[in-house]
């Protein structure tokens, strides 16, 4: 886990495991929150916010720490990262579309993905709303909403496929130094708040507002779709945000 | 817009005369300064652009200039904040106030190369100013001149 080392990991596991140790489970919980944040970062949305998610996240790192298995010999991160995404993932499927979204905006929300995708391929262009509704055969209005709920639960799967189409492995991704953009001449990409995107939400950025291309331009770039790139843009500036809020309060 | 583009922060004309033929129409927007209402104003922007027939794109750039100035806090000077929706022929112009002006300006002629609002405005919308009002408030107005949909 991140403070300790995978030698005192495997102590703490045993003192609790065997002799019932409470205090060593609660370092091992401590421990194990970085994690924990780190995950749930990429969850969070504007109707979602950090903390709670963190609080969603952590029931899922205790049940990775009282059932692990230390015959199994593998590391309590390998074993807990699972079972922490499990915990975020069933509280978006419990509670975050059910309570918050009509069922019909929903399923609305679903199929803009898809029409967006078949229109800007058929029109060579992105598709206006009343486009978007004539295909989808609903009012524009609820176009517009659909759009907006989609943007908010932009939550990214860890385990979709990204640009380079290999799967995106979160023990590789998570606390691993990015390199390309740090030896990279453009220095805005160390500037507080990129340094907390990942390295596919620093590239879109960067070819967005640096670069200048659009979200239909990105998307064939980096090989997902507009409606992706929109919600990756939105959700990164929103953690932009909030690093640097984080870690500058007082300007 | 490109890299370095700097925001055109006088008042008045900040697009020829041509694009903004036809009928004014204003939508007039106050909200809670709350987080919780952003989306709203997202909503009625797209709302509004939708009736320009806006490409998803253009309509995505305009909510996410709003949501730029709302989000961030320190730029709302009260308790309430208004938005104005402006949409002439193929114009459209945001107006938004009461704002802390000096801290806006600010960031606006920030001359760096942190992903700031003067990057991020300049890369979604055509021209970014403030507009006086008789009342003596000062008016950000964002404009983006949109294009009609091709073969729409």
């Amino acid at each position: 886990m991140a403070s300790l080392d995978e030698a005192s990991t495997r102590e703490l596991l045993r003192e609790y495991h065997e002799r019932g140790d409470l205090d060593a489970r609660a370092r091992l919980i401590e421990a194990g929150l970085p994690l924990v944040r780190a995950l749930a970062r990429r969850y969070a949305g504007r109707t979602e916010q950090l903390e709670d998610l963190v609080q969603v996240g952590a029931i899922g790192l205790i049940k990775a720490i009282d059932r692990f298995e230390l015959e199994r010999g593998v590391a309590l991160s390998t074993y807990a990262i699972p079972t922490i995404i499990g915990e975020l993932k069933r509280h978006f499927r419990d509670k975050g579309w059910a309570v918050h979204v009509p069922r019909r905006l929903k399923e609305l929300s679903l199929q803009l993905t898809q029409h967006v995708e078949e229109l800007s391929g058929k029109l060579g262009r992105s598709p206006t709303v009343a486009e978007l509704a004539r295909a989808a055969n609903a009012d524009e209005e609820e176009v517009v909403e659909a759009l907006d709920i989609g943007q908010a639960y932009s939550t990214l799967s860890l385990s979709e496929v990204p640009g380079d189409g290999e799967e995106l492995d979160p023990l590789v991704s998570i606390g691993e130094l990015e390199t390309g953009y740090e030896t990279s001449e453009d220095r805005a990409l160390l500037l507080p708040g990129f340094r907390s995107l990942e390295e596919r939400e620093r590239r879109i950025l960067h070819l967005r507002f640096f670069g200048g291309l659009t979200q239909s331009q990105i998307a064939e770039e980096i090989g997902i779709s507009q409606m992706h790139v929109s919600r990756l843009i939105r959700r990164a500036l929103e953690k932009m945000r909030e690093e640097i809020e984080h870690h500058e309060p007082a300007q | 817009m490109a890299l370095g583009h700097t925001p055109d922060l006088g008042s008045g004309a900040l697009l020829r005369n041509d694009d903004r033929m036809g009928e004014t129409e204003v939508i007039s927007l106050t909200l809670p300064h709350d987080q919780r209402f952003v989306s709203v104003a997202r909503i009625v922007v797209g709302g509004l652009a939708a009736r320009l027939d806006l490409p998803f794109e253009s309509l995505d750039d305009l909510q996410l200039a709003v949501e730029a100035v709302l989000s961030e806090e320190r730029y709302i000077a009260a308790d309430e904040v208004t938005v104005e929706v402006a949409v002439q022929g193929r114009l459209v112009r945001l107006f938004i106030a009461p704002l802390q002006t000096d801290a806006l300006e600010a960031d606006l002629e920030r001359d760096d190369e942190s992903l700031g609002l003067r990057v991020l405005l300049a890369a979604v919308v055509d021209s970014v100013g403030f507009e006086g009002r008789p009342d003596g408030e000062r008016w950000l107005c964002l404009e983006k001149q949109v294009p009609r949909p091709a073969g729409s």
